[in-house]
C-alpha cells in the first residue's frame, strides 16, 4: 500500500492527458476567454454541409489533446465517427525531420484503414498495390502487397511509414515514388471514405479525422526561405483539406503568428487557440477565478487519495503558498504538475514545507544567455506592454513557451488577448536587467 | 517570511548536491510505471551516482545503457528498446554517452563555448538526429517503456535538449543538477596529468577522443579560478581537437591559454600550428613569433613558419627563418628539402644546391622525399648549367620514379642544354645525336602525361635546333592547343616559320604572338631565326608599327 505522498505524486503525472469524462478534468473555459473546443470546434462539424477543416493551437502542455480527446467523445455522442491519431510520432509515423504533407496523407491513411474497417478498400489496394510494386522493384521493400485484406494492407503500409522514419536516404525515394501520386492517392482516399461513410457503425452519419500533434513539427526553412511548415499547412492545403471528410489538424502556435498567418485564416479560417489560464490581470494583480482553477486542478487529482483535502491546510503549509505556486505556473497546466512533483521530491512527509517548493530548480536555461536585444529583451519588452512584435524572435520565444497567451473578454464584452513572460524567467537577473534596460530613456 | 515564490535568491539558489541526489532518489521510488529524469553532472560524477543509485535502490532492478559512439541513425528509441529487450527485467535505466552523438554538431561547440559564434534559437537547421527523435517519438516512449529512464548528461547537452526537443523535455519528473565535488576533480586532473597514454591519440577512434574531450570539458567546468590548472586543461584538450582535425575550436583554445598565460610559448607555437592549418598563415606567423620570442630554440617552429612565409610568397624571409631552423637542428632531411625549395625560387641556386646535398647526407626515411630532393637538385644544377651533374641527380630521381613526367622532361632539358653547350666541340651527327637523346626523353615525358605543354614547347625547341621544323612547328601547336596564352609558344612557331624564310606566316604567327605579349616585337628585331624575313616589308612594317594594329 503505497504511501499517499506517492500516490499523488504518480497522479500528478505531465505525460497522460485526460480520458473524456476524467473527474479530474477542470473546466477552465472562462479563464482562458472561454476557448471551449465543444463550442469553437464542433458546431463547425455538426452544422455544417460541406466538410469542413479546421486548426487548432495553442502552447505545448496547455491541454491541447485533453480538449481534443473531450471533443472527440462529444462528437461521438453526436452522431460521428471520430478517427483520432498522433500524427507525428506515434508507434511508427512520422518522426522525419522534414515531415513533409505527404508524411501526413500516408498517416492518415493509415489509421483511416485502421479503423474503418467495414469499407471497401478497394480503390486504395490499388493504390498501394502499385506503388508497392515500384517500391518493391526499387529493392526497397520485401513485402508484396499482394493480399486484398485491408488490415494487412494496414500493417504493409505501417512498415513502409515506418521505413520512411529511418532511414533518410531511404525517405527521399520512398518519398520520390509517392508524392507525385498523392492527388491520386486523395482521390482514392476519398472514394474509399465514401463508401465507409455508408457503413459507418453505430449508425454514424458524419466522419471526422483529428490528427493531433502536427504542431511538433520542426520548422525547417530551405535555401530559398521557404518553411517546411507553409508548405504542409498552405501550399498544399488542398491536399489536407481534399479529404471527403471533416478534419482538425494541430498547428504550431508560431505559425499561427507567422508572416503567413493571413493565409492560413483564408483557407481555414481562424485557427482555434487554446491560450493559458489567466491567473493574473494585465495590469499585474492576481484575478481570482484563474487561480481557484489552478487549484481544482491540483485537488482532483489529489481527492482520490485523500478525499477532504485542503490544498491550504494538508499539502502545503498555507494558502498563501498555494496562490504563489499557481501563480508561479503562469496558468499553464504541465508546469503547475512539474512544479508539484519537484516540491514532493524534497519532501518526505505532508505537508510540503514552504522552503522545498521555494527552492526549484532554476528555469533549465530557457532563454539563452544574451540580454539586450535579444531573446531576453524581447521577452522584457512584451512584459512590459503585454504585445508581441510579430518577429521570428517573439515566435520562437512563443514556441519555446517562454511567452505565454492569455485571453479574456473585457467589460464591453470584446475578446481581449496579451502576452507576458513566463513568470519563473521573470525573476531570474537577466531579465530584471533586460527590463530596466528597456525602460531606461 | 516572505512567500513570495516569484522571486529570485540567491541563497536559494546555491545547489546542494546530497539534497538533490535525495531528490533524484525520492523521485526514482516514488513513481510508479513511465517517469523521465535528467541529471545534469560531468562523467565522473554520473559513474559516482550510478553507483550509488544501484546501493540506495536494492529492491528495484537497475540496468545502464553506455553510449560509448554516436549513434548513427539518431535512433534512441531503439537502442533503449534493444537493451531493455536484453534485460527485461529493468526498472530503473541509466542512459550515458548521449553527448556524444551531439558533439558534431554546431550548436554544441557553441554551447560548450568552442565557437566565438552566438547562438540563435529559431534555426531548426541541422538539429541532431537523437533529438528529433526524443522529441518526435516521446508518446512511443511513454507506451513502450513502463520504466524510469534517467539520462545522464552533461550542462550543455542539457541545454541543447531543452531546446531542440522541447516536448520530451517538458515530460520530465525532473531535473537533477549534481556537480562534482572538490576532491573527485582533483582527483581526475592528477589522473589527466599524468596520462602518457596521449601520445598515442592519433591512433584512437575519433568517439574515443570524443570522449575524452568531453571529460575534461567537465573538469575545466569546474575549474574555472585556477589558471594553470585550466591551461593545462584547455592545452590538452586543443591537442585533441587538432588531432580530431577542428583546427577552429583547437585555435579557440590555445588562444584561452595565451590570454592567460601570454609566456607559454607551447601555447603560442600551437596556436600557429592551428591557424596554419585553417589557411591563416598571416596570423600562423604572428603567432609563431610570440612562441619564438619566448624561447628562440624551437626548432619545428622556425621551420612552420618558413613554410607559411614560402607560400606568402615572402621567399627572403622565409630562408632566414628556414636557416634558423637548421642552426637548431642540422640533421632533419625534410627541412633542408623545403630551405632548397624555397632558395630554388629565388633563384639562388648554389645554396639550394647546397641545402639539397645536406638533405641526402642525413637519412632519408622515406623514398618520397628522396626523390624530390634529387629532382629539385638537379634542377637547380641545370640552372646554374652543371649538366653533367644535373643529368646525374636527375638519374637517381627516375631510379625512383622511372615514370615520373617532370624528371624525364627536365633530364631532357638538360641533355638538350648540354647538347648545344658543347656543340662547337663535337661533329654535327654527335650534335644531332645527343639532342635526340633528349627529345626522347620528352617523348617519354609525353607519352605519361600528353597534357604538358612545356614538354611540347621543349621539345619543338629542341626539334627547330637540328632542323626538323616542321615536326617543331606541330610540337609548338600542340602546346597551343592546351595553352593559348602563353606568347613563347607563339613567337617560337613564328621563329619555325622564320628560319625557313616563309616570311608570309612569320609575319602572321608573329602578329598573334604580339597581341599576345608586346615584347615579342622587340625579341624579333634581333632574333637571327628571322634573318631570312627581315626583307619582306610586311615583316618590316610589323616591327616598325608602333601598336596602331595594322
Amino acid at each position: 500500500m503505497a504511501d499517499v505522498i506517492t500516490q499523488i505524486y504518480n497522479a500528478v503525472d505531465p505525460f497522460r492527458p485526460l480520458e473524456p469524462g476524467d473527474p479530474a478534468y477542470v473546466h477552465c473555459e472562462a479563464e482562458r476567454g472561454d476557448a471551449n473546443v465543444l463550442l469553437d470546434l464542433g458546431p463547425e462539424i455538426l452544422r455544417s454541409n460541406r466538410y469542413t477543416s479546421q486548426l487548432y493551437a495553442g502552447h505545448r502542455g496547455a491541454g491541447k489533446s485533453t480538449e481534443l480527446l473531450r471533443l472527440k467523445a462529444d462528437l461521438e455522442a453526436k452522431g460521428c465517427f471520430v478517427v483520432y491519431f498522433a500524427a507525428v510520432g506515434d508507434d511508427g509515423d512520422i518522426d522525419a525531420q522534414d515531415v513533409q504533407y505527404t508524411d501526413i496523407l500516408l498517416a492518415c491513411t493509415r489509421h483511416l484503414l485502421e479503423k474503418l474497417q467495414g469499407a471497401d478498400p478497394a480503390p486504395l489496394v490499388s493504390w498501394f498495390k502499385d506503388r508497392g510494386k515500384a517500391l518493391h522493384e526499387l529493392g526497397q521493400t520485401q513485402v508484396v502487397m499482394e493480399s486484398l485484406d485491408v488490415k494487412m494492407l494496414a500493417s504493409q503500409f505501417a512498415e513502409m511509414t515506418a521505413s520512411i522514419r529511418t532511414v533518410p536516404s531511404q525517405r527521399r525515394k520512398i518519398r520520390d515514388l509517392v508524392n507525385p501520386h498523392t492527388v491520386t492517392l486523395v482521390t482514392a482516399l476519398n472514394q474509399f471514405i465514401t463508401d465507409a461513410k455508408t457503413k459507418l457503425p453505430g449508425g454514424k452519419t458524419q466522419l471526422v479525422v483529428i490528427a493531433d500533434n502536427l504542431d511538433r513539427i520542426v520548422p525547417i526553412h530551405d535555401d530559398y526561405g521557404r518553411n517546411s511548415h507553409d508548405e504542409i499547412f498552405l501550399d498544399r492545403c488542398d491536399q489536407l483539406k481534399g479529404l471527403d471528410c471533416h478534419v482538425i489538424y494541430t498547428v504550431p502556435i508560431s505559425m499561427v503568428y507567422s508572416n503567413r498567418a493571413n493565409d492560413l485564416k483564408e483557407v481555414y479560417g481562424n485557427p482555434e487557440l487554446l491560450p493559458m489560464v489567466m491567473v493574473q490581470t494585465p495590469e499585474g494583480e492576481i484575478h481570482p477565478p484563474g487561480v481557484a482553477r489552478m487549484q481544482e486542478v491540483l485537488t482532483r487529482r489529489i481527492q482520490p487519495y485523500l478525499p477532504e483535502v485542503q490544498l491550504g491546510r494538508d499539502i502545503f503549509e498555507n494558502e498563501a503558498v498555494v496562490t504563489q505556486l499557481c501563480l508561479a505556473s503562469g496558468g499553464h497546466v504541465r508546469e503547475l504538475l512539474l512544479l508539484m512533483k519537484e516540491a514532493l521530491n524534497r519532501t518526505e512527509s505532508l505537508p510540503i514545507p514552504t522552503m522545498a517548493v521555494r527552492r526549484r530548480s532554476p528555469p533549465p536555461a530557457t532563454l539563452s544567455p544574451h540580454s539586450g536585444k535579444g531573446p531576453v529583451g524581447g521577452a522584457g519588452a512584451s512584459s512590459q506592454t503585454r504585445a508581441i512584435q510579430n518577429d521570428e524572435p517573439h515566435r520562437d520565444l512563443l514556441f519555446r513557451r517562454c511567452l505565454m497567451e492569455y485571453r479574456y473578454f473585457d467589460d464591453e464584452g470584446t475578446l481581449q488577448c496579451w502576452y507576458d513572460a513566463h513568470p519563473l524567467i521573470k525573476a531570474i537577473p537577466e531579465f530584471k536587467q533586460a527590463v530596466a534596460d528597456w525602460q531606461a530613456p | 517570511m516572505t512567500t513570495d515564490l516569484l522571486d529570485w535568491h540567491e541563497d536559494d539558489q546555491t545547489v546542494d548536491p546530497e539534497a538533490e541526489y535525495r531528490m533524484l532518489l525520492n523521485g526514482l521510488r516514488r513513481t510508479e510505471g513511465f517517469g523521465l529524469f535528467f541529471v545534469q553532472c560531468s562523467p565522473f560524477g554520473g559513474e559516482q551516482i550510478i553507483q550509488r543509485v544501484q546501493a540506495d535502490l536494492a529492491d528495484q532492478s537497475v540496468a545502464v545503457l553506455k553510449l560509448d559512439a554516436p549513434i548513427e541513425d539518431g535512433n534512441v528509441f531503439k537502442r533503449i528498446r534493444d537493451c531493455l529487450d536484453t534485460q527485461p527485467e529493468t526498472q530503473v535505466l541509466f542512459i550515458q554517452g548521449l553527448e556524444l552523438s551531439l558533439l558534431d554538431y554546431e550548436e554544441s561547440k557553441k554551447r560548450l563555448g568552442w565557437s566565438s559564434e552566438k547562438i540563435f534559437s529559431y534555426s531548426w537547421q541541422g538539429v541532431p538526429p537523437v533529438l528529433i527523435n526524443l522529441n518526435q517519438q516521446r508518446e512511443r516512449f511513454r507506451d513502450s517503456f513502463n520504466i524510469r529512464l534517467v539520462f545522464l548528461l552533461p550542462v550543455f547537452a542539457v541545454k541543447y535538449l531543452v531546446h531542440r526537443a522541447p516536448d520530451f523535455f517538458d515530460w520530465r519528473s525532473g531535473i537533477f543538477p549534481c556537480s562534482d565535488t572538490d576532491e573527485l576533480v582533483v582527483r581526475k586532473l592528477v589522473e589527466l596529468s599524468k596520462n602518457k597514454d596521449y601520445g598515442d591519440c592519433q591512433n584512437w577512434p575519433q568517439s574515443k577522443r570524443n570522449s575524452e574531450i568531453l571529460r575534461i570539458q567537465s573538469l575545466i567546468e569546474s575549474s574555472r579560478d585556477d589558471i594553470n590548472k585550466l591551461c593545462f586543461l584547455y592545452g590538452t584538450q586543443g591537442n585533441l581537437l587538432a588531432t580530431s582535425g577542428q583546427h577552429e575550436e583547437a585555435s579557440e583554445r590555445y588562444t584561452r591559454v595565451t590570454k592567460l598565460q601570454p609566456n607559454n610559448h607551447k601555447a603560442w607555437s600551437n596556436l600557429g600550428g592551428s591557424l596554419f592549418f585553417l589557411k591563416r598563415l598571416e596570423d600562423a606567423i604572428m603567432a609563431f613569433n610570440y612562441a619564438i620570442s619566448i624561447n628562440s630554440d624551437l626548432f619545428e617552429v622556425w621551420l612552420l613558419k618558413g613554410v607559411a612565409l614560402n607560400q606568402l610568397n615572402r621567399h627572403l624571409e622565409a630562408a632566414q627563418s628556414f636557416d634558423r631552423a637548421s642552426q637548431i637542428k642540422a640533421e632533419v632531411p625534410e627541412a633542408w628539402l623545403l630551405q632548397g625549395d624555397n632558395l630554388l625560387e629565388i633563384e639562388r641556386y648554389e645554396e639550394a644546391v647546397n641545402a639539397y646535398q645536406k638533405a641526402l647526407e642525413n637519412n632519408i626515411k622515406d623514398k618520397e622525399t628522396t626523390y624530390k630532393v634529387w629532382l629539385n637538385m638537379g634542377e637547380a644544377l641545370r640552372r646554374l648549367s652543371h649538366h653533367e651533374r644535373a643529368i646525374e641527380s636527375f638519374n637517381h630521381a627516375l631510379s625512383i620514379n622511372s615514370e615520373s613526367p617532370e624528371a624525364l622532361n627536365n633530364k631532357g632539358l638538360a641533355l638538350v642544354e648540354k647538347a648545344i653547350a658543347e656543340a662547337t666541340e663535337v661533329s654535327e651527327d654527335n650534335f644531332k645525336n645527343d639532342v635526340k637523346n633528349g627529345i626522347c626523353l620528352y617523348e617519354k615525358s609525353l607519352s605519361i602525361k600528353p597534357d604538358k605543354h612545356e614538354t611540347w614547347n621543349n621539345k619543338g625547341i629542341a626539334l627547330g635546333k637540328i632542323g626538323c621544323i616542321e615536326e617543331a612547328i606541330y610540337s609548338f601547336d600542340q602546346a597551343i592547343s592546351i595553352e593559348p596564352c602563353s606568347y613563347e609558344y607563339v613567337y617560337n612557331k613564328a621563329c619555325c616559320y622564320g628560319s625557313q624564310g616563309n616570311a608570309q606566316d612569320a609575319v602572321q604567327v608573329l602578329k598573334e604572338a604580339i597581341n599576345l605579349h608586346p615584347k615579342c616585337r622587340e625579341m624579333a628585331k634581333t632574333d637571327p631565326d628571322f634573318d631570312l624575313a627581315r626583307h619582306d616589308p610586311h615583316f618590316k612594317a610589323l616591327l616598325a608599327d608602333q601598336g596602331t594594329g595594322a
